[in-house]
């Protein structure tokens, strides 16, 4: 049936789509990657003369210190969203399939309030949260222990709270349906057998369940290779560059240093990582069409 | 096979429809806000009659655009021009951050189709912006026009407004200056005087230490160390490294300084100030965005003696209906000069900056537009009134303007414009933003525990790769 | 029996307790917008009011803000839906050369954040007069969403068994018979996932409408909530107002979803019978 379709009616299903990307997404990427074999800058004497000037970008990014701590920045902000939303989201996909009713959509929705909201609101929020004066602090004192400056101490690990705050909800969606295509005859049959619910969860449900762990994996680093607000606002990338991100690097290069083909190449860097990324999960997941 | 193309063609139309709905409503609010003089093309011209365009950020947080401090100030300028009937002129004002708003006019400014042709600069930018070619020369205008000759525009705000090659590229519309805010109870609880001014660095930390011993509770000395913050370098950094002999850049040779002991000594100063415990906790002075919030807070409350920063903070932070309203904040506030290193130099030091009035390279009726900010800036009340709600200082002398008793009466107005006589001005060089940041992030790692000199020959190293060794002063040498 | 229930009481409490700890970060923000006098620590309100709120929403500015941000959200979700549905539908059941490679490249090349692609989009739209228009807005975000819904369309469809089709094409069906009486209902639940991303990354994103657009009243939400933000001083009040107001259509769109995700699942049910 499907060999039959002619292959112009294929291609009328896709071109609005091809439209919209060929103009609006791909012109723009060809140019941003143009850029960066030049010496783009928005303003500055660079400015008014455009110069090809090769790998130059390149050449330069892997000479500069601040792109290796940036990259281990961008890995262990990716690695620690990660994990952290695949824990808590496949644990409340879980833990949500046997409690009540009307607790199960509150908390869900609760939940989602961190990935439905904006992303500046967001950010201000979580902001508030670990600030020096913020609700965390004043809960610690409340209890009588002593502040933290968790943005100053432990910015990394506020940011990844904050981007798994932000995120879990995502997971969260894809667990419980994948769960939901659990037969139940499989998870009841090795209950019977007397199998503890963790027994049960690494040996029956995760391999079942494995297209969706790949797929919500590499959908997450995807979208956390590129977050840029969430830290920008929160830490500004700092102290002493520990939250500097691939992305607040390139912000910080292409726009405060005015040197946007710079800015670019560093773009394509974490490009080159998700690309990397998703070779692993590909492989990983073998042929799981 | 009509049929589903008939379906996607449909689809399309109901977008479009849509789409013009929505163009159509924006159409009648238009004419809703009453902007009778908003032009649908930009470069056309309309019965005749000239056009210019004026961009600007609008931070004055009013609901109505109309209500904004620059619509006001250039529309009732507008209404009392002579050209008025030869030329309409529409106002673009942007909402943002300035560093949203910078990019966005740089972005602007590349193409004569988006180019505005008078707008809103920072005077931080005009070398950049003046080297891109964004930026018309004014010198041709400038001699002609009274008030930049007759000494009623503030000689050094001309220094501000100039760009590499010394051409004046921009009518310097505001500034600012810098010092200590020092609350004066707390000043005399610790056994100095409520008029105290000290004359060297040594003299201000003896202060605080003075200050630390008998009142343990008051934090005695703020300042904010924002990474990568052109507010660090120049509120922070620069107040205390231009009160020595070297600056950064060795104006007539065009050349950064590096490495050099005046350097050193203002690290060490800082270094000094957390050692001893006589500034905020690290994380909160380095907090970005929030340094200054937490200052606000804690002057607000007698837990903080001194702060440097900007003469416009106070009014903003304090006045009522402000995030830290503070009654009676001008009796207990002074404003104390921040002393140069030895006391000599001029005895203080302020770093000055301002906005300017620019014109578009790509302007079209370059003496129409400059014709207009003459008369904005001629006409004093409206200055005055801006000066009043922004909270900066006038570049122009605004005395003999009929509101003029509403700012001299304005507290420390008169000792705000004192500081300005030893103003100082960040490089001419457009190379400077660049090497701002890292001077923001030396400060910032000394401050986070890094040793002077370290952090130093990082900066140094830096400097060089951005300019070239040959164009760099080796101060160790 | 008894331990089944004490172990949903204890799962409950454990779920409402994390549930308290989700909502922690937002307490600054329902304190500071009630707040006469807020500022940026956490504090409870020094004299609960409700003029944050009357300012917000009495703005004509805000107002006009918050039309435009629901034109270019919905006009963005629409346009994304029929383009990645129809599209999704055609790379789930067609044959086609290079289909996974044109997936995989479209979605990696999409980790590239908006701000390198802003400054060329920009100079392409003004090229092509399209710069200072909410509709030249839709089609760039639109053209950025599409990637991840073209995937999640794509999975979705996956998921709807083929012989449903099958055994309505033998009845007779067109192919496009197919796709509206059969398909798309079982979509359902897809459709609303990518009507909810798309419309949330279009309403948050203020990078793309604060560069693209000239025009202060084409503004969206998402810039004129900077309007709060002074040089100095910013009015936290008014910010987190606005910002709590910001969020709630989102929120009415997801839980007006919920409803219709639900059904879509029991729908899928059709197949078994």
């Amino acid at each position: 049936m499907p060999g039959r379709v002619p292959l112009w009616k294929k291609m009328s299903y896709l071109a609005p789509s091809v439209l919209l990307l060929l103009v609006f997404f791909a012109v723009p990427v060809v140019l941003s990657v143009y850029f960066s074999f030049t010496n783009m800058a928005l303003t500055g004497s660079d400015a008014g003369s455009l110069a090809f000037r090769g790998l130059e970008n390149y050449r330069r990014m892997f000479s500069d210190l601040v792109i290796k701590s940036a990259v281990i920045n961008t890995l262990v902000f990716v690695v620690g969203s990660i994990v952290g939303q695949t824990l808590l989201g496949f644990s409340f996909a879980y833990l949500m399939r046997s409690c009540t009713r009307w607790v199960r959509k509150l908390v869900g929705g609760v939940i989602m309030l961190g990935w439905v909201m904006p992303e500046m609101v967001a950010a201000y929020c979580m902001s508030s949260l670990f600030h020096d004066s913020g609700t965390l602090n004043l809960i610690l004192e409340a209890l009588g222990i002593e502040k933290v400056s968790w943005l100053y101490a432990w910015p990394m690990g506020a940011v990844i709270v904050a981007n798994i705050w932000r995120g879990t909800a995502f997971s969260m969606v894809a667990y419980q349906a994948a769960l939901d295509d659990v037969p139940a005859e499989i998870e009841e049959s090795s209950q019977l057998d007397g199998a503890g619910v963790f027994r049960r969860i690494y040996y029956i449900i995760l391999p079942t369940i494995k297209g969706t762990i790949m797929t919500n994996t590499m959908l997450i680093t995807l979208m956390t290779l590129g977050s840029f607000g969430l830290i920008w606002i929160m830490t500004g990338g700092g102290p002493g560059g520990k939250t500097q991100t691939l992305p607040i690097l390139m912000y910080i290069k292409a726009f405060k240093n005015s040197q946007l083909g710079y800015g670019v190449a560093i773009s394509i860097l974490s490009l080159v990582i998700g690309v990397v990324f998703g070779v692993i999960y590909v492989k990983a997941a073998g042929r799981e069409e | 096979m009509k049929k589903r193309i008939c379906m996607l063609l449909a689809i399309c139309f109901a977008i479009c429809g849509l789409m013009g709905c929505g163009t159509k409503a924006e159409e009648e609010s238009k004419e809703e806000t009453g902007k009778s003089e908003e032009a649908s093309a930009p470069s056309e011209d309309q019965s005749g009659k000239k056009k210019l365009t004026l961009a600007y950020i609008d931070g004055s947080g009013e609901e109505k655009v109309e209500d904004g401090w620059i619509y006001q100030m250039a529309m009732n300028t507008y209404e009392k021009w002579d050209k008025k009937d030869e030329v309409e002129l529409e106002l673009i004002p942007y909402i943002g951050t300035e560093s949203d708003y910078f990019t966005k006019m740089a972005l602007d400014l590349s193409d004569k189709s988006t180019a505005p042709d008078i707008f809103y600069e920072d005077s931080f930018r005009i070398t950049v912006d003046s080297a891109a070619g964004y930026l018309a020369p004014l010198d041709e205008y400038l001699s002609g026009w009274d008030t930049w000759s007759d000494g009623s525009m503030i000689e050094a705000c001309k220094e501000a407004a100039a760009g590499m090659d010394g051409s004046v590229y921009g009518v310097p519309l505001a500034t600012d200056s810098r010092g200590i805010w020092a609350n004066k109870t707390i000043l005399e609880q610790a056994g100095l005087s409520a008029d105290w001014k000290p004359a060297t660095w040594e003299e201000l930390l003896e202060g605080c230490r003075r200050i630390k011993a008998n009142c343990p509770e008051v934090i005695p000395f703020w300042y904010t160390c924002e990474e990568n913050s052109e507010g660090t370098s120049m509120n922070t950094f620069e107040m205390v490294l231009y009160g020595t002999t070297d600056h950064l850049l060795d104006e007539e040779s065009g050349k950064w300084n590096i490495r050099s002991q005046a350097m050193l000594d203002s690290l060490k100063f800082f270094q000094t100030t957390v050692k001893e415990g006589l500034t905020g906790s690290v994380s909160e002075i380095t907090n970005t965005p929030n340094a200054l919030n937490y200052a606000g807070e804690y002057l607000r409350s007698g837990k903080l003696a001194m702060v440097l920063t900007s003469t416009a903070v106070p009014n903003a932070f304090f006045q009522p209906g402000a995030s830290f309203e503070w009654e009676g904040w001008e009796e207990t506030l002074a404003l104390i000069p921040m002393p140069t290193q030895k006391g000599d130099l001029g005895g203080s030091v302020t770093m000055s900056g301002g906005y300017t009035w620019s014109v578009a390279q790509s302007c079209e009726e370059k003496e129409l537009a400059f014709e207009f900010v003459a008369a904005m800036m001629d006409n004093r009340e409206e200055v005055v009134t801006y000066m009043l709600r922004c909270g900066q200082l006038p570049t122009v002398d605004v005395s003999g303007a009929a509101n003029y008793q509403e700012i001299a009466g304005r507290p420390f107005a008169e000792q705000s414009m004192e500081l300005l006589e030893n103003a100082q001005y960040r490089p001419h060089d457009e190379k400077y933003s660049e090497i701002s940041t890292y001077l923001s992030q030396m400060a910032n790692s000394v401050i986070c525990g890094t040793e002077p000199e370290e952090a130093l020959e990082v900066y140094s190293q830096a400097v060089i790769s951005i300019v070239g060794e040959e164009q760099t002063v080796d101060l160790s040498e | 029996m008894r331990k089944r229930r004490v172990i949903r009481r204890v799962l409950d409490g454990g779920l409402l307790l994390m549930a308290c700890l989700w909502m922690l970060p937002m307490v600054w923000l329902f304190l500071a917008s009630v707040d006469s006098k807020a500022n940026v620590f956490t504090k409870l309100p020094e004299g609960i009011t409700m003029e944050n709120y009357v300012k917000v929403l009495s703005s004509h500015r805000n107002q006009m803000s918050f039309f435009n941000s629901l034109l270019l959200a919905a006009g963005v979700a629409v346009l994304v839906v029929i383009c990645a549905g129809v599209a999704g539908y055609a790379l789930s059941r067609y044959e086609m050369k290079y289909k996974r490679s044109f997936l995989m490249s479209i979605l990696f090349l999409s980790t590239l954040p908006g701000t390198v692609l802003i400054v060329p989009a920009y100079r392409m739209l003004v090229a092509i007069k399209l710069n200072d228009s909410l509709f030249g807005i839709i089609l760039f975000m639109a053209a950025s969403t599409l990637p991840y819904s073209l995937w999640m369309m794509k999975n979705f469809i996956d998921g709807i068994p083929l012989w449903l089709e099958e055994a309505a094409r033998v009845d007779g069906a067109g192919s496009w018979q197919c796709l509206i009486h059969i398909v798309a209902p079982l979509m359902v639940p897809g459709v609303f996932c990518v009507v909810i991303q798309a419309f949330i990354g279009a309403w948050g994103n203020f990078m793309v409408p604060f560069i693209l657009l000239t025009s202060t009243e084409k503004y969206p939400a998402a810039v004129t909530m900077y309007q709060y933000t002074g040089q100095w001083d910013i009015s936290y009040g008014e910010l987190t107002a606005f910002s709590i107001l910001y969020g709630v259509p989102v929120l009415v769109l997801y839980v007006i979803g919920q409803n219709f995700m639900s059904k879509g699942f029991r729908m899928s049910g059709a197949g078994k019978g």
